[in-house]
């Protein structure tokens, strides 16, 4: 397991480098760039930020440049915002945008998972169909929705939580919603249907023949075998939580780094397009590494210390 | 001369109203006498938007615009059209109009040092030289400065430009040519002056001084003093200002909060005494406009309009691009884009004030065109004339238009509009802004969004881009006669000037290379608590005089 | 035992027929049971349903989608109309147009505002040479404080504070949009898009996500954590970067682009999901029994592991209808796939969202065809589920 953990390890670094090196290739070969603007800008002035921020130099040696940078964890200056550091704009962002995601992958994993179980054991029941129903709408109406409806009632009309940023604690329940609410419905279904194929297995009949107590054969043998779709979907979808939504962030005004991710593309920021996507990337194949851990620890048939040929 | 050309808005402003919530519109609140405010007065304020930067010499948006008016001064002030005397309390132009003496007041930084005219020839200075890579740049092309263009091409060095301290409280600027709106110009960003200390220092790089509190040594009615990326900053009073008497606000807390619902819906329950034009959402503002007198219109100089690219066969014919342009019905496209914009029949926008101090947009009159559908007949006709009766036989084309919903609602009215009036198929293409800007400058394309907003108050900001081998000449326009006119009012002052002028947008609505849609406007959300606040006619809000009575 | 009881089979007879039900195809039977299922049915009959409105919908039409009519903008599905004359039935939009509205709920036409009153907040408007005062003042200004309604129609000296009735739109059913296009026409013919956008994301979901992950988990090893990989890159490359670049690299080529687009990067969450099922069951008694057996590899996958992971599978690909059409309108946006005026469920949501607060029914309607169609495609697949399962086939 730790060999595996160690060698894993290492794939996933090599994996978000080769990402880094996609983006940053992609992002060179799209037109535009960070001085592109409508007004002219001089050309002698042209020449100055090109050779200021190294764009002047072939491709390649930007790229290796970039790459020494960020192997000490220097992610450059911003183009967007001059006289800032990437650095800086994601120790400044991120701890808002973090706080949201944990809290809406807390709001997920403590609803959507209960929520399913339930429903699956009450199949075809009223309980059943209004979970049901719930999470059809929740994965139906787009988070924009949620979002800008949410401030319209309880901040407008009702007046119980403030109007934009993160100011107060029950500030944070629009954007946890607003941001929870596909994946919620998405795991509550995910959770049930995985629930229900777990119930007709021969191993869950056996258990309950061999006069074992409901809840011992719900709780021992059947969920823990249908979370195995659940921690696929929740892995990839924590990393992209922690980082953040540009829509959620931006209707609720949280001051955090998921605007960044439309933004940064759309002024040709590559410093900050490249910081958050390894950011993200980062994120992403350390949750999958952990989800590949999880397996194995929740089914141990599921093994990975020998590669299987 | 007229400051404000919606008669009717106008009258609104100066209607003293009471405080009506948007969305509840029972509650009535009683009229509180003004009594003097108990603790520091604050004002809340959405600006939007992070500006990029808020360095005077490096800013080149009206975000950065906006809070560098209440945080700087230039030479002069501009409010609404006026020039007001700021730092310099007077000045003398020489017989000839080529040298322009400034007379400093005495005035201090934000850190109680003196401000001399020194720091105006630095400030300067530092904005054109091509190593500090202003963005603005290009502005000193139009300010006939002697050599700064050169200087910013880095063709000259800084020392050979016509500016200089003759003494601590004299700056002298001579110019190549007399020109008109070189005053109102100095109260621009870009003309403001720095403070070299804090420039220069290691910890302000790159116009990070400004944000840093500790180094943003301001000379204007506030300073900054505290910023942070992505969520707002603070601005308080500057107690060394040299009207800082007149200021009435203690503390401005700003806001960068982009989603125009959600601004809105801050601004309707009270947290914010001011919002500008991208915080309100579009499709209240027909309401507002109606029953909101917390709602202000104002013009802004610029124009929006779609290129023809000329260098197409199917462009060839004059007769072709006036019935397209003759086609569609501005006034109906306004009232859908509702926020009080003016149909445009020419490319130049109401608020210049030609020599004889009338309006040029309304001298200019419409060049024939009616503003609604009353000139489609003529299109018609002009089509059919042109060999293609009603449309038939007539290439498709596409219309082209950067990525924004706005931009999407206009191009689909004028492309129902020339199919309904005219039987020409159009097919819309959208793209992202940056590649959208290499295609039109490529001339890859038929027909092409522009929109164009000048930075100083003369039609030469405008009309000049459509001179040949301008940098924004899209539609590759290329008229000698027109290049004369145009060359003749930039040489020129006064009624030459004006007459060059008139001229040069007679020839162009003439070839009509492009299809003037509309002028743009600015507008604002004020709380009636918030009185005494000023615009600058290019855009930037004043809060120097302002003061918020709650 | 009497031998009496027991007779000869006359020779003639070759075939005995047997008491047996016929023996059916693993397809038919789960037709067969598929057909029992209630729910499933009302789903492919929902299905059905819009799929025949998107493809024929639009020849029962007389407008089409981009027929603006600009006077007639924003007016909403159901309308207030005040009743000044005899045959004189108005309605006032949110942005202060008054519209002549048959008692039915026809628009015949729009009253042009030939006075403007800001201060007083009262407009006046014309019909047949006669004066239409609106007065809104009411519950505005200071001095019109406390009334129960917000604006009155003076005509001919009388003035009307109540409304006549409500009235259902007739010539907008689903109301009409920011350029007076009829929304119903355009949710119909937005269904054509979003349909075939559905159809793609849940084929591509099926055909590459199914296959690539299970092959992935059941092959793993090297060959996995390669596979992952890809996977890994695919997801984490920001999805604006990768349409504006394909927008550069083939331009834009309609629906199809737009499809190459989604079809590329939607696979990925699927094939992760697959992947997990197969891991775990790859090692069951079941298939170690069909290895034994010398079972191929592409059997063992498509007969044994799929069908047994069909749950997630199905509910994964029908939760993704939604975030399919509504990635189509943010590619859209961006400047891929049909352009304006044509729009799909997604875009027509995204455009309402501008006008949420005023003109909340121009989101109502495509988002309600966007649930309708998820919730058939989710009672179909809960009912192919349970058919398909080769567990159930037992019983």
């Amino acid at each position: 397991m730790r060999n595996y953990f160690v060698r894993r390890l290492f794939y996933s670094l090599l994996t978000v480098i080769l990402i880094a090196t996609v983006t940053f290739f992609m992002m060179h070969s799209i037109p535009g760039g960070p001085f592109t603007r409508e007004k002219p800008v001089p050309p002698e002035i042209m020449r100055v930020l090109n050779e200021k921020y190294k764009l002047d130099q072939p491709l390649y040696m930007q790229y290796l440049d970039y790459m020494k940078g960020l192997a000490t964890f220097n992610l450059g200056p911003s183009f967007s915002k001059i006289g800032i550091t990437v650095n800086e704009l994601i120790v400044t962002g991120f701890p808002a945008t973090a706080t949201v995601g944990f809290l809406a992958s807390l709001l997920i994993v403590a609803l959507g998972i209960p929520f399913g179980i339930i429903s699956a054991l009450k199949q075809n029941k009223p309980v059943d169909y209004f979970v049901m129903f719930m999470a059809t709408l929740g994965v139906t109406i787009p988070s924009f929705v949620i979002a800008t409806m949410f401030i319209y009632f309880f901040s407008g009309k009702l007046g119980w939580v403030p109007p934009f940023g993160l100011s107060s604690p029950v500030s944070y329940i629009g954007p946890v919603v607003a941001l929870a609410g596909y994946s919620l419905s998405f795991v509550t279904r995910l959770t049930r249907s995985s629930m229900l194929e777990v119930l007709r297995q021969d191993y869950v009949r056996t258990a309950r023949a061999n006069g074992l107590r409901e809840w011992s054969v719900i709780g021992k043998h059947a969920v823990k075998n249908a979370l195995i779709p659940v921690i696929t979907y929740m892995g990839p979808t924590i990393a992209a939580l922690m980082t953040g939504s540009f829509v959620v962030e931006k209707i609720f005004a949280i001051p955090g780094i998921g605007r960044y991710f439309v933004e940064s593309v759309n002024n040709r920021d590559y410093t900050v397009i490249m910081g958050i996507t390894v950011i993200f990337a980062a994120f992403y194949v350390l949750m999958v590494l952990l989800v590949d851990m999880a397996y194995a620890l929740i089914d141990p048939r599921i093994r990975f210390e020998k590669e299987s040929k | 001369m007229k400051k404000r050309l919606f008669p009717a808005l106008a009258a609104l402003m100066l209607v003293p109203m009471l405080f009506i919530s948007c969305g509840n519109k029972t509650e009535a609140v009683t009229e509180k006498a003004a009594e003097p405010a108990a603790g520091p007065v604050v004002m809340n304020w959405n600006l939007a938007s992070d500006p990029k930067t808020i360095d005077p010499g490096l800013n080149g948006a009206s975000d950065g615009g906006d809070v560098l008016s209440n945080t700087f001064e230039g030479l002069v002030r501009e409010r609404s059209g006026e020039v007001f005397p700021g730092i310099a309390k007077s000045w003398d132009v020489s017989e000839d109009g080529t040298v322009i003496t400034f007379h400093l007041r005495e005035s201090k930084w934000s850190d109680g040092s003196d401000l001399t005219a020194h720091d105006f020839v630095y400030g300067w200075k530092r904005a054109m030289d091509p190593a500090t890579a202003s963005e603005y740049g290009w502005i000193w092309h139009y300010t006939n400065v002697v050599n700064a263009e050169a200087a910013n091409n880095g063709e000259v060095s800084l020392d050979e430009v016509g500016i200089r301290a003759v003494d601590d409280m004299t700056f002298e600027v001579t110019l190549s040519a007399p020109t008109d709106y070189f005053v109102s110009l100095t109260a621009f960003y870009h003309f403001m002056p720095v403070k070299q200390s804090s420039v220069e220092d290691p910890a302000g790089a790159d116009g990070a001084w400004a944000r840093t509190p500790a180094l943003a040594v301001s000379n204007g009615a506030f300073k900054v003093t505290s910023y942070k990326v992505g969520d707002g900053m603070t601005l308080e009073k500057n107690e060394n200002y040299w009207n800082a008497d007149k200021v009435g606000i203690d503390k401005i807390n700003v806001k960068f909060i982009d989603a125009a619902s959600t601004a809105y819906n801050a601004y309707v329950a009270g947290e914010f005494d001011f919002l500008s034009n991208t915080s309100i959402p579009p499709t209240e503002i027909p309401r507002l406009i109606a029953e909101n007198p917390e709602f202000y219109v104002f013009p802004l100089l610029g124009t929006y309009y779609y290129n023809f690219n000329m260098d197409l066969e199917m462009w060839q014919d004059v007769r072709v691009r006036k019935a397209l342009a003759y086609a569609i019905d501005r006034e109906k496209i306004v009232e859908v884009t509702a926020k009080g914009e003016v149909a445009a029949a020419g490319f130049v926008p109401p608020g210049f004030p030609d020599h004889e101090g009338n309006d040029f947009f309304e001298t200019a009159g419409t060049y024939g065109v009616s503003l609604d559908s009353g000139s489609v007949e003529e299109a018609k006709r002009l089509l059919a004339e042109a060999g293609y009766p009603n449309g038939e036989g007539f290439p498709k084309f596409t219309l082209m238009y950067n990525t924004s919903e706005g931009h999407q609602l206009v191009a689909q009215m004028v492309q129902e509009m020339w199919k309904t009036n005219l039987g020409i198929e159009c097919t819309l293409e959208n793209q992202e802004w940056a590649v959208f800007q290499d295609t039109r400058k490529q001339g890859d394309y038929e027909v092409s969004r522009g929109g164009w907003l000048t930075d100083f108050l003369d039609p030469m900001g405008l009309l000049a881009i459509f001179v040949d081998g301008n940098d924004y000449n899209d539609p590759n326009y290329n008229n000698p006669a027109y290049n004369a006119a145009m060359a003749k009012a930039s040489s020129t002052y006064g009624a030459e000037h004006y007459e060059a002028l008139y001229e040069a947008q007679d020839i162009l609505m003439n070839d009509m290379p492009i299809v003037p849609v509309y002028h743009y406007t600015d507008y604002f959300l004020s709380s009636p608590q918030v009185k005494g606040w000023d615009r600058s006619m290019l855009g930037a809000i004043d809060f120097t005089t302002a003061t918020v009575v709650r | 035992m009497d031998s009496k009881q027991f007779e000869f089979v006359d020779k003639s007879v070759k075939e005995i027929p047997e008491k047996m039900r016929p023996s059916l195809t693993y397809w038919q039977d789960a037709w067969r049971r598929l057909k029992n299922h209630k729910l499933a049915m009302i789903g492919l009959a929902g299905v059905t349903l819009i799929v025949l409105i998107a493809v024929f919908g639009p020849m029962f039409t007389t407008l089409s989608y981009s027929d603006q009519n600009l006077d007639y903008a924003n007016v909403p599905p159901r309308m207030d109309i005040y009743q000044l004359d005899e045959d004189l039935y108005v309605f006032l939009t949110t942005d202060y147009k008054v519209l002549q509205i048959s008692k039915d709920g026809h628009i015949l036409g729009r009253l042009p505002r030939t006075k403007t009153d800001a201060i007083k907040k009262i407009y006046t408007y014309e019909y047949e040479g006669e004066a239409v005062a609106l007065d809104f003042s009411y519950n505005l200004l200071k001095d019109k404080q406390g009334y129960p309604y917000d604006f009155s129609f003076t005509y001919k000296g009388t003035e009307y504070t109540e409304p006549y009735k409500k009235v259902q739109n007739r010539t907008y059913p689903f109301g009409s949009d920011i350029l007076g296009r009829d929304l119903m026409v355009r949710v119909i013919y937005g269904a054509r898009i979003s349909l075939t956008v559905a159809l793609v994301a849940s084929l591509v979901n099926l055909f590459i996500g199914v296959v690539y992950g299970s092959i992935s988990g059941f092959e793993g090893g090297r060959t996995d954590g390669i596979m992952m990989r890809i996977v890994d890159i695919l997801n984490s490359i920001p999805l604006v970067l990768y349409v504006i670049l394909i927008m550069v690299l083939v331009g834009n080529r309609g629906l199809w682009t737009m499809i190459i687009a989604l079809g590329s990067v939607y696979w990925v969450v699927m094939a992760r999901l697959v992947r997990g099922q197969v891991l775990s069951l790859k090692n069951q008694e079941f298939v170690m029994a069909a290895r034994a057996l010398g079972v191929s590899k592409g059997h063992i996958i498509f007969r044994h592991l799929i069908p047994n992971a069909l749950g997630p599978i199905i509910v994964s690909m029908t939760m993704m209808i939604p975030s399919a059409v509504f990635t189509e309108a943010f590619i859209g946006f961006i400047g891929l796939g049909v352009s304006a005026p044509m729009a799909s469920w997604g875009t027509l949501a995204n455009d309402a969202l501008q006008g949420l607060l005023s003109y909340p029914y121009q989101l109502f309607y495509p988002s309600m065809a966007i649930a309708l169609t998820m919730l058939s495609f989710n009672f179909l697949g809960d009912g192919l589920r349970d058919a398909l399962d080769p567990r159930l086939r037992k019983g």
